[in-house]
């Protein structure tokens, strides 16, 4: 999971109000609020860094133990993934 | 802020042909879509013809929407009624044209506060109309009560008038005096009576929007709170109306410009307890908010 990549669908579209954002899935009417971390983690996934780059980033830009966010990237990904919001990259 | 100068909707209606009526036969296709009644019941089907569309009401009307939402045809079917008609249109198909012509058209109503207009965002039975209706009988004149287009109004939006009546159960009327109102013809899909000769009068010009409050689940006591710009475009969101769901590039330009309305308009959660004798504290609440004189 820590080499893992992800991508942004083409029709997913993503607007951020402040410091919030809302992603909108404009296949399939889905959208998806992200708080301020879930909002820096899409773009991070969109700048096309790993998992593990992902949780060093958080870990350097908010304050919350290693573990935490870990586990909550983790779950917010497989959230994501779950409501095709973002895909895994090909290995 | 607007200048003092009137809004006005930059979105002429379509041209609006009515058709003899005709049983309706099975269409080509599949629907791309439908929705529903709170009982389940199927509200409306969309249909593709082409690049154009075909709303369906079942057993009650056709109204054939042109691609660009500027030409309507309604096509009633047989025994229903001129008023029955002109209700779908005008609460219906119209709102559906308005949006997919670029308009911002939302499941809510609105009124008239002093030189604005407030929006109360809600899905079917949750009170709209009678919280509308409220307002109504205390000189704050309404604009809608159940479908409410939104239009440019210089950096502001403007609520725009909607269909000049107001539709109630039987309880909410008695509750509001309104037993001696006279209620149009029936509408043969609810029992709800549309009141257009109300005591009150509706507001015919576009006011431009100050605040919108989405109405929340029943609740022991008022309670309004600010809304994050996110959770206002969700909500906003889960209201909007649309034509052509499918179409991604609509799609997307719609999103953005809700994006840029919750941005802008204060948006609260409005939660009550659904008793007509709170509907005192319920519009006092409102005002405040509204006013800016909340504490």
């Amino acid at each position: 999971m820590t080499d893992a990549r992800f991508k942004i669908p083409p029709q997913v579209s993503a607007r951020a109000l402040g410091d919030e954002m809302v992603l909108l899935d404009l296949a399939g009417g889905v959208y998806f609020g992200l708080d301020s971390v879930g909002m820096r983690i899409f773009e991070l996934i969109g700048d096309g860094r790993s998992m593990a780059e992902i949780c060093d980033r958080l870990f350097a830009e908010f304050e919350s133990d290693r573990a935490t966010i870990e586990a909550d990237a983790a779950a917010l990904i497989r959230d994501m993934v779950a409501h095709r919001l973002i895909e895994p990259c090909a290995q | 802020m607007t200048g003092g100068l009137p809004c006005r909707s930059n979105k002429p209606q379509p041209r609006f042909e009515i058709a003899p009526p005709r049983v309706q036969a099975t269409l080509g296709n599949a629907p791309f879509r439908a929705t529903y009644l709170p009982d389940g019941g199927k509200s409306a089907e969309f249909y593709r013809d082409g690049c154009a569309y075909v709303l369906r009401f079942p057993d009650l009307a056709d109204f054939h929407i042109s691609a660009d939402a500027r030409q309507m045809t309604g096509v009633p079917a047989p025994g229903v009624s001129a008023a029955t008609l002109r209700h779908l249109y005008r609460n219906q198909a119209l709102p559906l044209a308005a949006a997919h012509r670029g308009a911002l058209v939302f499941h809510a109503g609105a009124v008239e506060i002093d030189d604005g207009a407030v929006a109360f965002i809600g899905a079917s039975g949750r009170g709209k109309s009678t919280l509308v209706a409220s307002f109504g009988a205390r000189g704050f004149r309404p604009l809608t009560d159940d479908a409410l287009t939104l239009a440019p109004c210089g950096d502001d939006v403007a609520a725009t008038p909607g269909d000049a009546a107001i539709r109630l159960w039987a309880d909410s009327r008695a509750a509001l005096g309104l037993d001696n109102a006279m209620a149009d013809s029936p509408l043969p899909f609810t029992a709800k009576a549309r009141l257009s000769d109300t005591p009150w009068s509706f507001c015919n010009a576009p006011r431009p929007l100050r605040a919108a409050f989405v109405l929340g689940e029943s609740a022991p006591r008022v309670v309004c709170g600010r809304l994050t710009a996110r959770e206002s475009l969700m909500e906003w969101i889960s209201h909007a109306l649309l034509l052509d769901t499918q179409d991604r590039v609509l799609i997307d330009a719609h999103f953005a410009r809700v994006a840029a309305l919750a941005t802008r308009t204060p948006c609260y959660r409005l939660d009550y307890p659904r008793r007509f004798a709170a509907l005192d504290q319920v519009v006092a609440t409102v005002l405040s908010h509204a006013r800016g004189s909340a504490p």
